[in-house]
Protein backbone atom coordinates (compact mmCIF):
# COMPACT_ATOMS: atom_id res chain seq x y z
CA UNK A 1 0.00 0.00 0.00
CA UNK A 2 2.53 2.30 1.19
CA UNK A 3 4.64 1.58 -2.04
CA UNK A 4 1.41 2.38 -4.23
CA UNK A 5 1.25 5.57 -2.32
CA UNK A 6 4.98 6.65 -3.08
CA UNK A 7 4.46 5.42 -6.68
CA UNK A 8 1.05 7.17 -7.73
CA UNK A 9 3.05 10.65 -5.64
CA UNK A 10 5.72 9.90 -8.32
CA UNK A 11 3.80 10.18 -11.10
CA UNK A 12 2.14 13.13 -9.73
CA UNK A 13 5.13 15.34 -9.76
CA UNK A 14 6.74 14.04 -12.60
CA UNK A 15 3.71 14.39 -15.39
CA UNK A 16 3.69 18.20 -15.34
CA UNK A 17 7.93 17.91 -15.02
CA UNK A 18 7.76 16.01 -18.41
CA UNK A 19 4.89 18.71 -20.33
CA UNK A 20 7.03 21.17 -19.14
CA UNK A 21 9.20 22.29 -22.43
CA UNK A 22 12.92 22.04 -22.46
CA UNK A 23 15.60 24.41 -22.57
CA UNK A 24 16.90 23.05 -25.52
CA UNK A 25 13.87 22.69 -26.95
CA UNK A 26 13.05 26.55 -25.40
CA UNK A 27 16.37 27.94 -27.65
CA UNK A 28 15.79 25.98 -30.55
CA UNK A 29 12.28 27.66 -31.11
CA UNK A 30 13.82 31.04 -30.48
CA UNK A 31 16.16 30.24 -33.23
CA UNK A 32 13.28 28.84 -35.39
CA UNK A 33 11.19 32.12 -34.36
CA UNK A 34 13.68 34.34 -35.77
CA UNK A 35 14.07 32.95 -38.67
CA UNK A 36 17.06 30.27 -38.61
CA UNK A 37 16.97 27.03 -39.59
CA UNK A 38 17.24 24.37 -36.99
CA UNK A 39 15.80 20.79 -37.17
CA UNK A 40 14.71 18.63 -34.44
CA UNK A 41 14.10 21.31 -32.77
CA UNK A 42 16.48 21.24 -30.19
CA UNK A 43 20.24 22.41 -29.39
CA UNK A 44 23.34 21.16 -27.83
CA UNK A 45 26.33 22.17 -26.31
CA UNK A 46 24.75 24.78 -24.41
CA UNK A 47 26.69 27.66 -23.19
CA UNK A 48 25.62 30.93 -20.90
CA UNK A 49 27.00 33.88 -20.27
CA UNK A 50 25.71 37.34 -18.32
CA UNK A 51 27.61 40.40 -18.50
CA UNK A 52 27.85 43.02 -16.21
CA UNK A 53 24.99 45.13 -17.57
CA UNK A 54 22.82 41.71 -17.40
CA UNK A 55 22.52 40.90 -21.00
CA UNK A 56 22.54 37.00 -21.67
CA UNK A 57 23.85 35.58 -24.24
CA UNK A 58 23.48 31.93 -25.23
CA UNK A 59 25.22 29.92 -27.84
CA UNK A 60 24.21 26.61 -28.86
CA UNK A 61 24.67 24.16 -31.87
CA UNK A 62 21.54 22.75 -33.73
CA UNK A 63 21.70 18.99 -35.19
CA UNK A 64 22.85 20.32 -38.39
CA UNK A 65 25.99 21.85 -36.67
CA UNK A 66 24.69 25.21 -37.14
CA UNK A 67 25.65 27.18 -34.25
CA UNK A 68 23.58 30.12 -33.05
CA UNK A 69 24.13 32.90 -30.37
CA UNK A 70 20.83 34.12 -29.27
CA UNK A 71 21.03 37.49 -27.17
CA UNK A 72 18.46 38.65 -25.09
CA UNK A 73 18.92 42.16 -23.36
CA UNK A 74 18.19 43.22 -20.50
CA UNK A 75 14.95 45.13 -21.54
CA UNK A 76 13.98 41.71 -22.74
CA UNK A 77 14.90 42.03 -26.82
CA UNK A 78 15.69 38.70 -28.51
CA UNK A 79 17.97 38.73 -31.21
CA UNK A 80 19.50 35.44 -32.87
CA UNK A 81 23.25 35.53 -35.17
CA UNK A 82 24.45 32.43 -36.74
CA UNK A 83 28.06 31.88 -35.76
CA UNK A 84 29.59 29.42 -38.65
CA UNK B 1 16.05 -12.05 0.22
CA UNK B 2 12.41 -11.10 0.80
CA UNK B 3 12.95 -10.78 4.35
CA UNK B 4 15.83 -8.97 3.80
CA UNK B 5 14.22 -5.96 2.00
CA UNK B 6 10.97 -5.60 3.70
CA UNK B 7 13.30 -5.51 7.12
CA UNK B 8 16.52 -4.67 6.50
CA UNK B 9 16.98 -2.23 3.52
CA UNK B 10 13.22 -1.20 3.30
CA UNK B 11 14.00 2.42 1.44
CA UNK B 12 15.64 0.69 -1.07
CA UNK B 13 13.04 -0.96 -2.50
CA UNK B 14 10.62 1.87 -2.31
CA UNK B 15 12.97 4.40 -3.89
CA UNK B 16 13.47 1.83 -6.61
CA UNK B 17 9.77 1.94 -6.95
CA UNK B 18 9.74 5.53 -7.31
CA UNK B 19 12.90 5.86 -9.84
CA UNK B 20 11.00 2.72 -11.88
CA UNK B 21 7.87 4.76 -11.65
CA UNK B 22 9.53 8.40 -12.77
CA UNK B 23 11.19 6.86 -15.73
CA UNK B 24 8.24 5.09 -16.76
CA UNK B 25 6.40 8.33 -16.69
CA UNK B 26 8.80 10.24 -18.14
CA UNK B 27 8.89 7.63 -21.63
CA UNK B 28 5.48 7.33 -21.11
CA UNK B 29 4.35 10.90 -20.42
CA UNK B 30 4.76 12.40 -24.21
CA UNK B 31 2.84 10.03 -26.08
CA UNK B 32 0.24 10.12 -23.68
CA UNK B 33 0.60 13.76 -23.72
CA UNK B 34 0.60 13.93 -27.28
CA UNK B 35 -2.72 12.01 -27.93
CA UNK B 36 -4.53 14.05 -24.90
CA UNK B 37 -3.17 17.25 -27.09
CA UNK B 38 -4.91 16.11 -30.32
CA UNK B 39 -7.78 14.98 -28.91
CA UNK B 40 -8.14 18.15 -26.85
CA UNK B 41 -7.73 19.86 -30.41
CA UNK B 42 -10.25 17.87 -32.33
CA UNK B 43 -12.43 18.77 -29.45
CA UNK B 44 -11.55 22.43 -29.86
CA UNK B 45 -11.77 22.36 -33.61
CA UNK B 46 -15.40 20.96 -33.53
CA UNK B 47 -16.03 23.47 -30.85
CA UNK B 48 -14.91 26.33 -33.00
CA UNK B 49 -16.23 25.17 -36.36
CA UNK B 50 -19.48 24.63 -34.48
CA UNK B 51 -19.65 27.55 -32.44
CA UNK B 52 -21.51 26.21 -29.52
CA UNK B 53 -18.81 25.92 -26.95
CA UNK B 54 -20.20 24.72 -23.69
CA UNK B 55 -19.50 26.55 -20.66
CA UNK B 56 -17.92 23.26 -19.46
CA UNK B 57 -15.02 22.91 -21.87
CA UNK B 58 -13.95 26.27 -21.09
CA UNK B 59 -11.39 27.39 -18.94
CA UNK B 60 -12.23 28.87 -15.12
CA UNK B 61 -10.36 31.55 -16.26
CA UNK B 62 -12.08 32.20 -19.33
CA UNK B 63 -13.85 35.26 -19.66
CA UNK B 64 -17.32 34.22 -21.89
CA UNK B 65 -19.08 36.97 -23.88
CA UNK B 66 -21.62 35.92 -26.12
CA UNK B 67 -23.30 38.59 -27.86
CA UNK B 68 -26.69 37.80 -29.44
CA UNK B 69 -27.13 39.99 -31.89
CA UNK B 70 -30.55 40.87 -32.72
CA UNK B 71 -29.90 42.40 -36.25
CA UNK B 72 -31.66 41.18 -39.45
CA UNK B 73 -30.31 40.11 -41.96
CA UNK B 74 -31.81 40.21 -45.44
CA UNK B 75 -32.02 36.68 -47.02
CA UNK B 76 -30.86 37.41 -50.68
CA UNK B 77 -32.71 34.43 -51.80
CA UNK B 78 -36.22 34.20 -49.97
CA UNK B 79 -36.52 38.19 -49.81
CA UNK B 80 -37.33 37.36 -45.92
CA UNK B 81 -35.53 39.41 -42.67
CA UNK B 82 -33.56 36.42 -41.31
CA UNK B 83 -32.76 37.07 -37.41
CA UNK B 84 -29.10 35.49 -36.65
CA UNK B 85 -30.58 33.32 -34.01
CA UNK B 86 -32.71 31.53 -35.76
CA UNK B 87 -30.45 31.40 -38.68
CA UNK B 88 -29.32 27.42 -38.27
CA UNK B 89 -33.23 26.81 -37.93
CA UNK B 90 -33.86 28.70 -40.90
CA UNK B 91 -31.17 27.14 -43.03
CA UNK B 92 -32.62 23.62 -41.83
CA UNK B 93 -35.80 24.55 -42.57
CA UNK B 94 -35.16 26.11 -46.14
CA UNK B 95 -34.16 22.88 -48.07
CA UNK B 96 -37.36 22.05 -47.85
CA UNK B 97 -39.63 24.54 -48.98
CA UNK B 98 -36.98 25.59 -51.81
CA UNK B 99 -34.16 22.89 -52.33
CA UNK B 100 -32.21 25.35 -55.19
CA UNK B 101 -31.48 27.64 -52.61
CA UNK B 102 -30.09 25.40 -49.89
CA UNK B 103 -26.06 26.20 -51.09
CA UNK B 104 -26.61 29.91 -50.47
CA UNK B 105 -28.49 30.14 -47.28
CA UNK B 106 -26.41 27.65 -45.44
CA UNK B 107 -23.32 29.46 -46.59
CA UNK B 108 -24.54 32.53 -45.36
CA UNK B 109 -25.97 30.95 -42.26
CA UNK B 110 -22.78 29.99 -41.20
CA UNK B 111 -20.33 32.82 -40.89
CA UNK B 112 -23.31 34.91 -39.36
CA UNK B 113 -23.50 32.17 -36.75
CA UNK B 114 -20.02 32.82 -36.19
CA UNK B 115 -19.96 36.00 -35.71
CA UNK B 116 -23.20 36.35 -33.50
CA UNK B 117 -21.54 33.61 -31.07
CA UNK B 118 -18.23 34.54 -31.14
CA UNK B 119 -16.62 34.01 -28.33
CA UNK B 120 -14.41 36.93 -26.52
CA UNK B 121 -12.05 36.63 -23.78
CA UNK B 122 -10.44 39.01 -21.76
CA UNK B 123 -7.51 40.01 -23.25
CA UNK B 124 -5.30 40.68 -19.72
CA UNK B 125 -6.51 37.00 -18.57
CA UNK B 126 -4.80 36.25 -22.43
CA UNK B 127 -1.63 37.73 -21.22
CA UNK B 128 -1.64 35.88 -18.00
CA UNK B 129 -2.05 32.68 -19.46
CA UNK B 130 0.47 33.18 -22.17
CA UNK B 131 3.24 34.08 -19.27
CA UNK B 132 1.64 31.39 -17.01
CA UNK B 133 1.46 28.62 -19.83
CA UNK B 134 4.07 25.98 -19.60
CA UNK B 135 3.78 24.97 -23.68
CA UNK B 136 6.29 27.42 -24.32
CA UNK B 137 9.87 28.38 -22.81
CA UNK B 138 10.94 31.50 -21.57
CA UNK B 139 12.97 33.00 -24.59
CA UNK B 140 10.27 31.86 -27.03
CA UNK B 141 8.03 34.06 -24.19
CA UNK B 142 10.61 37.03 -25.00
CA UNK B 143 10.60 36.67 -28.74
CA UNK B 144 6.99 36.72 -29.30
CA UNK B 145 6.97 40.05 -27.08
CA UNK B 146 9.97 41.61 -28.61
CA UNK B 147 7.63 40.79 -32.09
CA UNK B 148 4.55 42.44 -30.38
CA UNK B 149 6.14 45.49 -28.66
CA UNK B 150 7.87 45.54 -32.76
CA UNK B 151 4.50 45.97 -34.11
CA UNK B 152 3.06 48.13 -31.91
CA UNK B 153 5.94 50.20 -32.30
CA UNK B 154 5.50 50.12 -36.14
CA UNK B 155 1.57 50.86 -35.83
CA UNK B 156 2.54 54.06 -33.46
CA UNK B 157 5.22 55.31 -35.77
CA UNK B 158 2.49 55.13 -38.85
CA UNK B 159 -0.05 56.56 -37.28
CA UNK B 160 2.13 59.83 -35.93
CA UNK B 161 3.23 59.61 -40.00
CA UNK B 162 -0.54 60.04 -40.45
CA UNK B 163 -0.37 56.44 -42.71
CA UNK B 164 -1.56 54.11 -40.10
CA UNK B 165 -5.36 53.76 -42.96
CA UNK B 166 -3.09 53.28 -45.78
CA UNK B 167 -0.52 50.81 -43.75
CA UNK B 168 -3.92 49.00 -41.74
CA UNK B 169 -3.78 45.79 -44.56
CA UNK B 170 -0.09 45.05 -44.38
CA UNK B 171 -0.28 46.19 -40.28
CA UNK B 172 -3.25 43.56 -40.19
CA UNK B 173 -1.69 40.89 -42.64
CA UNK B 174 1.33 41.49 -39.90
CA UNK B 175 -0.50 40.65 -37.27
CA UNK B 176 -2.15 37.48 -38.40
CA UNK B 177 1.42 35.97 -39.29
CA UNK B 178 2.64 36.73 -36.06
CA UNK B 179 -0.62 35.35 -34.21
CA UNK B 180 -0.82 32.14 -36.58
CA UNK B 181 3.14 31.81 -35.33
CA UNK B 182 1.64 31.66 -31.33
CA UNK B 183 -1.03 29.71 -32.31
CA UNK B 184 1.38 27.29 -33.80
CA UNK B 185 3.94 27.50 -30.90
CA UNK B 186 0.84 26.61 -28.51
CA UNK B 187 0.79 23.46 -29.68
CA UNK B 188 0.76 22.00 -26.25
CA UNK B 189 -1.72 24.46 -24.80
CA UNK B 190 -4.56 23.91 -27.21
CA UNK B 191 -7.00 25.57 -25.13
CA UNK B 192 -5.18 28.94 -25.06
CA UNK B 193 -4.33 28.36 -28.62
CA UNK B 194 -7.89 28.30 -29.44
CA UNK B 195 -8.73 31.30 -27.40
CA UNK B 196 -6.03 33.38 -28.48
CA UNK B 197 -7.29 32.75 -32.37
CA UNK B 198 -10.67 33.31 -31.16
CA UNK B 199 -10.36 36.51 -29.54
CA UNK B 200 -8.19 37.92 -32.65
CA UNK B 201 -9.85 40.56 -33.36
CA UNK B 202 -10.87 42.09 -29.83
CA UNK B 203 -6.67 41.24 -29.42
CA UNK B 204 -6.15 43.48 -33.13
CA UNK B 205 -8.57 46.29 -31.90
CA UNK B 206 -6.82 46.42 -28.38
CA UNK B 207 -3.72 46.77 -29.99
CA UNK B 208 -4.62 49.38 -32.01
CA UNK B 209 -5.53 51.02 -28.69
CA UNK B 210 -2.36 51.05 -27.19
CA UNK B 211 -0.45 54.53 -27.94
CA UNK B 212 3.09 55.72 -27.87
Amino acid sequence: MKRVLLALLAMVFMIPAAHAVTRAEDIATTIILRGHACPGRTVSNISERVDGAGNKTIQATCPNGARYQVNVSTDGRVSVQRLN
Amino acid sequence: MKDMQTQEFPNVVDIVVVAVTCLIVLILAFPLYADASCAKMDVSRVDVSNEETPKAKTPEKQVEVVKPVKRTVSNPVTKEPVSKTASVSKAAAVPKAAPVSKVSTVSEAKPEKAKAEQITVDIETLKTRLKETDAIGVFTKLAIRSDIVDLVDEINRHRKQSKLELKMAEMRAHFDGLLLKIVALLEGDPVLSRDLYVSRESIWKSLLEVKA
